[in-house]
């Protein structure tokens, strides 16, 4: 059974169920945006990710605070989900983030803390883990590490607890200057151009292969 | 007994299906609507349902199911119930991710906002039958009217016109080539010389033309200059027919949208299409839970055990069947036990990315100046079309549907903007179809389909039909449902067929069990 983030509770709008309900009892759009329900939505009822091809959003479970909120203020600032229907699954978060204060955003991180990864997921890619292996120690592993469990202080997330698709996908918008193309996000723009100058015959399919043979819990 | 007595009879014993049933049987109700008919046993034994999902699907699935003697339970996870069936009004909140709106209409039962399904065209027998049923009073819609506009930049230099005008010259001017043809023999016809000249005679009044079937301008289907009634009508000239030939969405689909599902009578509940939601709603006295998050689904030959997320606290519930209409992109983010097939079907579903924008007008300049009451003005801008309100006809304020986006690249530049940036673009392009526009606008608030809360997306159409007999196929006792399911998504009626098919499986599976 899962654990029951109870922190949820507190923000979740409760009103009257009957259509045509009185006005006094509606939300306001205020304590609406703080409404942390939004999150599992999209990202699946238990922040495991929605694989949904149209939808394509990512496990939360298990992610970095300090990650989390630093995307969410790259979003909010339009440094990333800014290219519109080139990434329209970017665009669909920034939707969401642009209007987050400071103090919602770490409202949003602390409740997304209350889920813990239970399992690794699902495979989906294929790829050749024994090559990933060597791309990813390669170029990758200095500043994810070599479990991939990340390293905050150079501000690279883990990438072991990710949905394998959105290892392959995240990469692919680095690559196509989707992501990371601005010099005011530099740890973005420095994967942006990691990306862009990996030694030819480096797969990510392979890489993201190898990352789905990982322990599913790599951190001590 | 009469054929009515029968009826009645028939409504007491077996409900609005058996009702339907009967006058099928009796040729009353002539089967416009394809599909299943309902045909729900009584519940042997103690049989509980779990249902998820509080639209029209949902409802009418426990509605039927408490009446044939099934326990059930329905589990909605928006604060409110309808699904895509939402009316706004005063106060109203608009549950957009992102998008997040209080709807600011004046306070007034006229000034009302059907977000989502708007129309019920007559040949949607089901729901009629139901609104019957359940005592929600109707009202004819006007769906189409041809003395509202069309303007597109690419023809007449962007000018406006009324519908009758392009339609009456393009049915004129086509008629004098067809009648040309069959003159000098162009066209080769298995016709006696009697039956070409009946032929042209019909050509002639159909194109409205001359004694010398040449097309001059209608004699008063596209409106007249000036008199017409208690004067001679002094005709309009005919619009160059070269310029009515630019390509628009127009001759593209808008001028034939009255002759499809749509061509006959078209019908609203009086109020808001959200008096559906409330009658049925109604007739389930304790039985639907809202603010309940769906978290996990475990299906098998015995029964399926829901686990929901309600205020904080995780609660797990058990059916001997469940009907779910969870769209499949939400579905697929939940815990599940399905099968490989169908978790990969549900996670292929399109999301339809319609929207409407509403915008409530401070006077009812379409009826005062324009003479146009209800119907749809066409434009080749991202809004698509302006639909004016059927109700609260020479009132003072109404709500203007100012744009209805259902197109790809309109639909994906207006789910991009914020709120207000969808009404600025609204007021801006609706100026080109009513010049003053913007002085009449007090406030608006749009629903952008695609981001709605717990909806993410609407109206998506199959175009595959191996793919809706997997989302068929039930997963043990768990059963997909609503327009989802339909080849022809978007319509209430699509999730009363769907809710329909999968209560007559039910009915045979109890009666297989049982036999």
């Amino acid at each position: 059974m899962s654990r029951s983030p109870l922190y949820a509770a507190a923000a979740l709008v409760c009103i009257a169920a009957a259509p045509g309900m009185s006005p006094a009892a509606q939300p306001t759009v205020q304590s609406a945006i703080a409404d942390h329900n939004y999150c599992t939505v999209c990202h699946g009822t238990n922040l495991k990710g929605d694989p949904a091809i149209t939808l394509k959003a990512p496990v939360l479970a298990g992610i970095e605070p300090w990650y989390l909120s630093d995307q969410l203020k790259a979003y909010r600032a339009g440094r990333r989900g800014q290219n519109g229907t080139d990434d329209p699954a970017g665009a669909e978060m920034r939707t969401v983030a642009r209007e987050l204060t400071d103090a919602q955003i770490n409202d949003l991180v602390h409740y997304v803390g209350q889920f813990k990864p239970e399992a690794r997921s699902a495979a989906t890619v294929q790829g050749d883990a024994a090559k990933g292996r060597e791309e990813y120690a390669a170029s990758c592993a200095s500043c994810h590490g070599t479990q991939a469990a990340g390293n905050p202080s150079l501000h690279a997330p883990d990438l072991a607890r990710l949905n394998d698709w959105y290892v392959v996908e995240a990469f692919k918008k680095y690559q196509s200057n989707l992501r990371g193309a601005s010099v005011e996000d530099p740890w973005a723009f420095q994967m942006h151009q990691i990306a862009g100058t990996l030694p030819a015959g480096f797969s990510i399919s392979d890489v993201a292969a190898y990352l789905n043979t990982l322990p599913p819990e790599p951190k001590p | 007994m009469s054929r009515r007595q029968l009826l009645l009879l028939a409504g007491m014993m077996g409900g609005t299906g058996a009702v339907y049933r009967v006058a099928r049987a009796l040729d009353v109700i002539p089967d416009l609507s394809e599909g299943p008919v309902l045909s729900l046993a009584k519940a042997r034994g103690k049989r509980h349902v779990v249902i998820l999902g509080a639209g029209v699907a949902g409802l009418v699935s426990a509605y039927e199911l408490q009446r044939a003697g099934y326990s059930v339970e329905v589990l909605e996870a928006s604060y409110r119930l309808g699904g895509r069936v939402l009316t706004l009004r005063h106060g109203d909140i608009v549950d957009e991710i992102g998008n997040r709106q209080v709807c600011q209409f004046d306070n007034e039962p006229h000034l009302y906002f059907n977000a989502g399904a708007s129309r019920i065209p007559a040949l949607h027998r089901r729901l009629l039958q139901y609104c019957k049923t359940l005592g929600v009073a109707l009202e004819a819609h006007t769906n189409f009217n041809i003395a509202a506009w069309m303007q597109f930049d690419n023809l007449l230099g962007g000018r406006r016109v009324r519908q009758r005008e392009y339609n009456a010259d393009v049915r004129g001017f086509v008629a004098e080539l067809m009648a040309k043809s069959v003159q000098d023999g162009t066209i080769e016809t298995p016709l006696s010389a009697a039956d070409r000249q009946k032929l042209l005679e019909f050509i002639a009044a159909q194109g409205d033309l001359g004694a010398d079937n040449r097309y001059r301008g209608s004699s008063g289907r596209s409106g007249y200059q000036s008199g017409g009634l208690y004067n001679e009508g002094v005709p309009l000239a005919a619009l160059p027919f070269a310029q009515l030939l630019q390509p628009t969405d127009y001759w593209h689909g808008d001028m034939d949208f009255g002759d499809g599902a749509e061509q006959s009578s078209v019908l609203q509940p009086v109020g808001g299409m959200d008096k559906i939601i409330s009658a049925f709603a109604a007739q389930l006295p304790g039985k639907i839970q809202t603010n309940s998050q769906v978290v996990s689904v475990q299906t098998g030959e015995q029964g399926v055990k829901v686990t929901y997320r309600r205020n904080g606290a995780l609660v797990t519930t058990t059916g001997d069947y469940c009907l779910n209409s969870i769209p499949g992109q939400i579905l697929a983010g939940i815990d599940n036990n399905f099968s490989r097939p169908f978790r990969e079907a549900i996670a292929r579903r399109p999301r339809g990315k319609l929207g409407k924008i509403a915008l409530q007008m401070r006077e009812r300049f379409w009826e005062e100046k324009d003479g146009i009451y209800g119907g749809t003005s066409w434009t080749g801008q991202d809004i698509g079309q302006i639909q004016y309100p059927t109700h609260g006809v020479h009132a003072r304020k109404g709500i203007v549907v100012g744009g209805y986006y259902l197109y790809a690249g309109p639909s994906e530049r207006f789910q991009l903007m914020s709120a207000q940036e969808r009404l600025d673009a609204a007021i801006q392009q609706g100026a080109k179809v009513h010049p003053d526009y913007a002085s009449y606008v007090e406030n608006g608030v749009s629903v952008g389909w695609y981001r709605m809360n717990h909806m993410l997306g609407c109206s998506a159409r199959h175009t595959d039909a191996s793919e809706l007999e997997i989302l068929r196929r039930p997963e043990g006792r768990h059963y997909l449902i609503g327009d989802q399911v339909a080849m022809h998504a978007g319509w209430q009626e699509a999730a009363l067929l769907s809710a329909h098919d999968v209560l007559n499986q039910i009915s045979q599976r109890e009666a297989a069990t049982a036999a």
